[in-house]
């Protein structure tokens, strides 16, 4: 076990393309880490680097304070759970997972030991006999878990260990596998582009986008104070409602975000420094970020500072929750962070955001269940002022 | 009705000579069998002209010894074919290196290249050599097999999972463990296929042979079958004065030309739910 460090770790690849630029970040010894992003952000590659399959352009990888950015996969003491699960189709699930402890010519009676050990832990014990053609996809999973539990190496890389499984077993497998890590305590770097996965799995997550560390921080950090849009839009489903406002100073400690034509919602400044980043900005186009949850019905009887005026258009009762989408003058910032985001997702995403079907934006809010909304109602939305998020709209770098 | 009719043309016109085959060697003498050509004879036929065969050349046997030289001959050709084949072809799949995408196109176009043109440099390097008219003249060409690479190439490059390699890889394995461990238990797929068309085009090979042969001990089967028809009177209906040594018509030509296709049908039936399976299968990941 050990901690890892990247220090100004670049890939660009042989055709020009940046992979990775300049991350320097610490994962400290037994933490659980996420790389989220979404494809093509540099978190495989980065991977890939720290387990010796790929080669930096520049930079270091230091693994326990040692310098292993060259040195060859075997002699890292890493080990490796894959997409495809990559186990070996003409061994038994037994071989499978002795077959790294072989390999470093480790003593028959210690091996029998780990792997009937893993196996226990696993749920495999059934199965050391069988190929992995006949198992299923959660088997094979744990299978791959064992292989590399029973190395006990001082790091652990995943590369999107859960994509291949259906929903209900991915959740399943969430908890089962940061449950296993919590009990080996092996510093782990985990990569996926879920990031409901990095949410609820990593003890801090990275953020990448096009090589470059957006953000790192603990969950909560990066739900609650993104550093900018593209953070804003990646974190968080429903996504942080993204729109279009004017910021207009109001007095020393407040100030007011004009959206649309006749809407505004005031808003406390925080301490200095932010305070004068923002008051620079007076004036000018802002986007303006509020989570589903920062939304609350007001019923023509809030502050108007606080409110806005919307027609509610569509209604989803989850049973634990009521998403409902509004629509009202405040405009949807449609920014490049945010279409990357949905590129990402897929190109109805894409489509959608460029081309909303009823002209004017929905926003998003999340209510308790058993709210009484009609579909068609005009509301008054409460959003809380403390929740809002204030971006610069041409850098999309949080003003607050 | 009229198209069934093309059909059936088609289908007599190519299944005809197949089954006159079958029957000739059932009939005791060219005579018989030019008047009874489609019916068959006797079974005591094919035993009698098989004898008959034996007597070649002075009663040397030489049809044995063709046949143990063509099964040398695509022995060597399925090894060296299946060998540089698979490891080449691995290689081109996973590893970047100068001058791969050279190699690629060469073997493409080789690939596309008749054999026939390429007689007289191979003979000119090979005289070189001074091994023209041994049997390491059919031998050593035969490890040159662009197909097989090619093969190979396609089946690593599209249904080999990458990360099998890297899986095995930081388990410890160096490159020649990982190949001869992880990656060659898992080519069942496409080394059958490329030994048959291997075995295929060495066993039928003609050209190339007559060119580089001229000891009749050295002969592959199809170019002693060919010397039967040239040396006696089997085809030529004139029988010169050595053809009529042997007791060789069209009956006993005609086994011949089936005992050497033989070996391919029963390599093929044989090989059959291999081929069939194709570099397909396996395909999936794990």
């Amino acid at each position: 076990m050990a901690e890892l460090s990247y220090a100004e770790l670049t890939k660009v690849f042989d055709e020009g393309t940046v992979a990775v630029e300049r991350l320097s970040l610490d994962v400290e010894d037994g933490e659980f880490l996420v790389f989220v992003g979404p494809s093509g952000c540099g978190k495989t590659t980065t991977l890939m680097m720290t387990a010796g399959l790929e080669e930096p352009t520049s930079g270091e990888v230091l693994l326990g304070g040692e310098a292993i950015t060259y040195r060859q996969p075997k002699d890292r003491d890493i080990a490796m759970v894959f997409q495809s699960y990559a186990l070996y189709p003409h061994m038994t699930v037994e071989d499978n997972i002795a077959f790294g402890l072989r390999r470093r010519r480790m003593a028959k009676p210690e091996i029998q030991l780990r792997v009937r050990e893993a196996a226990q832990k696993l749920d495999l014990e059934g199965l050391l006999h069988r190929k992995p053609g006949t198992l299923s996809g959660g088997q094979r999973q744990r299978v791959a878990m064992g292989r590399a539990m029973v190395r006990r190496p001082q790091l652990f890389l995943m590369d999107e260990p859960l994509s291949n499984l259906d929903a209900k077993l991915r959740v399943q497998m969430r908890a089962e596998i940061k449950q296993l890590q919590r009990e080996l305590g092996v510093t782990t770097m985990y990569v996926t582009h879920d990031q409901t996965e990095a949410m609820t799995m990593g003890d801090r997550i990275a953020v990448m986008r096009k090589g470059v560390l957006e953000q790192l921080g603990k969950p909560s950090d990066l739900y609650q104070r993104p550093r900018n849009v593209f953070v804003a839009e990646f974190i968080g489903s429903p996504a942080m409602n993204l729109v279009r406002g004017r910021l207009q100073p109001r007095d020393d400690t407040h100030a007011a975000l004009q959206l649309g034509s006749s809407e505004e919602l005031v808003v406390e400044l925080p301490e200095e420094p932010a305070r004068s980043v923002i008051q620079q900005h007076s004036g000018r186009d802002v986007v303006v970020g509020f989570r589903p949850e920062s939304v609350s019905i007001a019923r023509g009887i809030g502050a108007p500072e606080t409110t806005i005026s919307a027609v509610v258009r569509h209604v989803e009762d989850l049973g634990s929750e009521v998403i409902v989408y509004f629509e009202s003058e405040a405009k949807r910032a449609v920014t490049d962070q945010g279409r990357e985001v949905a590129a990402d997702v897929d190109d109805v995403a894409l489509e959608t955001l460029e081309h909303p079907v009823s002209g004017r934006e929905l926003c998003i809010g999340r209510l308790a269940p058993g709210a009484p909304i009609t579909v068609g109602e005009r509301v008054l939305l409460g959003v809380d002022p403390a929740g809002i998020h204030i971006f610069d709209s041409e850098t999309g770098q949080a003003l607050r | 009705m009229a198209a069934y009719g093309v059909l059936f043309l088609f289908l007599a016109f190519f299944v005809i000579p197949l089954i006159w085959l079958f029957f000739a060697p059932s009939h005791s003498s060219t005579q018989e069998l030019n008047s009874n050509g489609m019916r068959f004879g006797s079974v005591h036929a094919y035993i009698e002209g098989w004898h008959h065969l034996l007597t070649f050349a002075n009663h040397d046997q030489l049809i044995l010894v063709w046949t143990i030289n063509s099964l040398l001959y695509s022995a060597a050709a399925v090894i060296f074919a299946t060998a540089f084949g698979v490891t080449a072809g691995y290689a081109l799949a996973f590893f970047r290196f100068p001058g791969r995408r050279v190699i690629l196109g060469v073997t493409m176009v080789a690939m596309l290249v008749p054999a026939t043109t390429l007689v007289l440099p191979l003979f000119l390097e090979l005289s070189r050599l001074h091994i023209v008219g041994s049997r390491w003249a059919v031998i050593l060409p035969s490890g040159f097999y662009p197909l097989g690479v090619f093969l190979s190439y396609i089946f690593f490059s599209s249904h080999f999972p990458k990360q099998l390699l890297n899986a095995a890889r930081i388990d410890g394995c160096g490159e020649i463990r990982l190949f001869l461990q992880i990656v060659l238990p898992l080519t069942r797929n496409v080394v059958p296929l490329i030994a048959f068309f291997a075995f295929y085009a060495s066993w039928t090979n003609y050209f190339l042979p007559s060119v580089l042969l001229n000891n009749p001990r050295t002969f592959s089967l199809p170019l002693g079958v060919v010397d039967i028809a040239t040396a006696t009177g089997a085809i030529v209906p004139t029988p010169t004065a050595i053809a009529s040594v042997w007791p060789i018509g069209r009956p006993e030509l005609a086994l011949a030309g089936l005992y050497s296709v033989l070996p391919v049908i029963i390599v093929f039936l044989f090989s059959q739910r291999f081929l069939q399976q194709g570099p397909l299968a396996g395909a999936e990941k794990t």
